[in-house]
């Protein structure tokens, strides 16, 4: 018969145990697979749940290292780091592939972001185990129980980053079709010569316009990445009505370079514009794609 | 890299260039176009009422 009170006489066993434990729960909590589909299911999960143990395993066995005084046991968090920078471009490389077979591609800035955060929700499901392990070797099973729920809400807070909403206004714009220019409001989008092509663009494009919010939002609305990201969350999402082999119908996304606006012209199956700026607003800002000029060391002229 | 695949026109005096394809209406610039945007998987765009030019965008 398995002795229970034997755990809790073996604190180390038992901080371990519970590490590894909300490590897991952290890891299965921010690998949600959305509308997206990435990772893709089951295979991609298993792929990172399997790496989630891993990374929670280390978290965990690093307290007991440090209260035996055994810190070069500690160095082997190193191993961790070089394991999961792996990982990143496990999924770089892997996404790379994958977009060349897409209609409407990730682009490299989106794809980089989603290695980006692959990494660094490993870390954070280190960092989860490290502190319930710790707190139970510390204090108690309950206060290490309580610290693991703390250290899972900081990981939920750390994963969310922003959105297009907190950086753009986005509104519906009214596609114009003036001989063969594309108008979305006033911007100008591209020129299409083909009569056919013109009349499916009257019929089943939507137009969105994203104004910014200031001068730091337009540099993220300017970078080409963001705009790839943003079209390729949009198409996933309504359809892409398009085919191989119709260069004329793909989805535009042009900058007013007056004033800093973007212009979005779909080409969808599904023309719910309501869905289509909601699904925009909730496009990730990209790290990357964030800039500050507002920010720098510099003053303006008299 | 762009690189214009072939020009569809109406107006004869165009004769710069290595595809020319003339044609002799509005429905047959359209037509024309249509077929070599297909085939060359290249955009049509228009430049001239009578003239069309295809680029591939690459």
């Amino acid at each position: 018969m398995f002795q229970f009170d034997y755990l809790f006489e073996e604190r180390y066993t038992l901080g371990i145990i519970i590490g590894i434990i909300f490590g897991l729960v952290a890891r299965l909590y921010m690998l949600q697979t959305d509308y997206r589909q990435y990772p893709t299911y089951p295979h991609g999960i298993i792929v990172h749940m399997s790496l989630g143990v891993i990374a929670a395993g280390l978290g965990s066995v690093a307290i007991p290292a440090l209260f035996e005084q055994d810190y070069t046991a500690v160095t082997f968090l190193a191993l961790a780091a070089q394991q999961f920078r792996d990982v990143r471009s496990m999924e770089r490389e892997t996404l790379t592939k994958i977009d060349s077979s897409e209609l409407v591609p990730r682009g490299s800035t989106y794809i980089e972001g989603i290695a980006l955060v692959f990494e660094g929700r490993n870390y954070l499901v280190i960092f989860t185990s490290f502190f319930t392990a710790l707190f139970v070797v510390l204090f108690s099973f309950w206060v290490g129980i309580l610290a693991g729920i703390v250290t899972i809400i900081i990981s939920a807070m750390l994963k969310t980053g922003k959105t297009i909403s907190h950086v753009a206004d986005v509104y519906a714009g009214k596609v114009n079709v003036e001989k063969s220019n594309v108008y979305v409001d006033d911007i100008y989008m591209m020129n299409v010569g083909l009569k056919v092509n013109q009349d499916l663009i009257k019929q089943h494009a939507i137009g969105i316009v994203l104004v910014p919010k200031n001068k730091n939002s337009a540099a993220s609305l300017s970078n080409l990445g963001q705009r790839k990201a943003i079209l390729h969350d949009l198409s996933t999402v309504l359809g892409a009505y398009r085919d191989s082999g119709e260069p004329a119908l793909i989805p535009m996304a042009k900058l007013d370079i007056n004033d800093g606006r973007l212009g979005i012209l779909l080409v969808v199956k599904d023309c719910n514009i309501d869905k289509a700026v909601q699904m925009v607003k909730n496009v990730p800002l990209l790290e990357s794609s964030v800039r500050m000029p507002s920010e720098a060391p510099v003053k303006g002229g008299e | 890299m762009k690189r214009i695949m072939a020009v569809v026109t109406q107006n004869k005096s165009v004769v710069n260039g290595k595809y020319i394809f003339y044609t002799n209406s509005e429905e047959e610039l359209q037509q024309i176009s249509f077929t070599l945007e297909k085939i060359l998987d290249a955009t049509a765009h228009q430049i001239s009422d009578d003239t069309i030019m295809l680029v591939d965008h690459g």
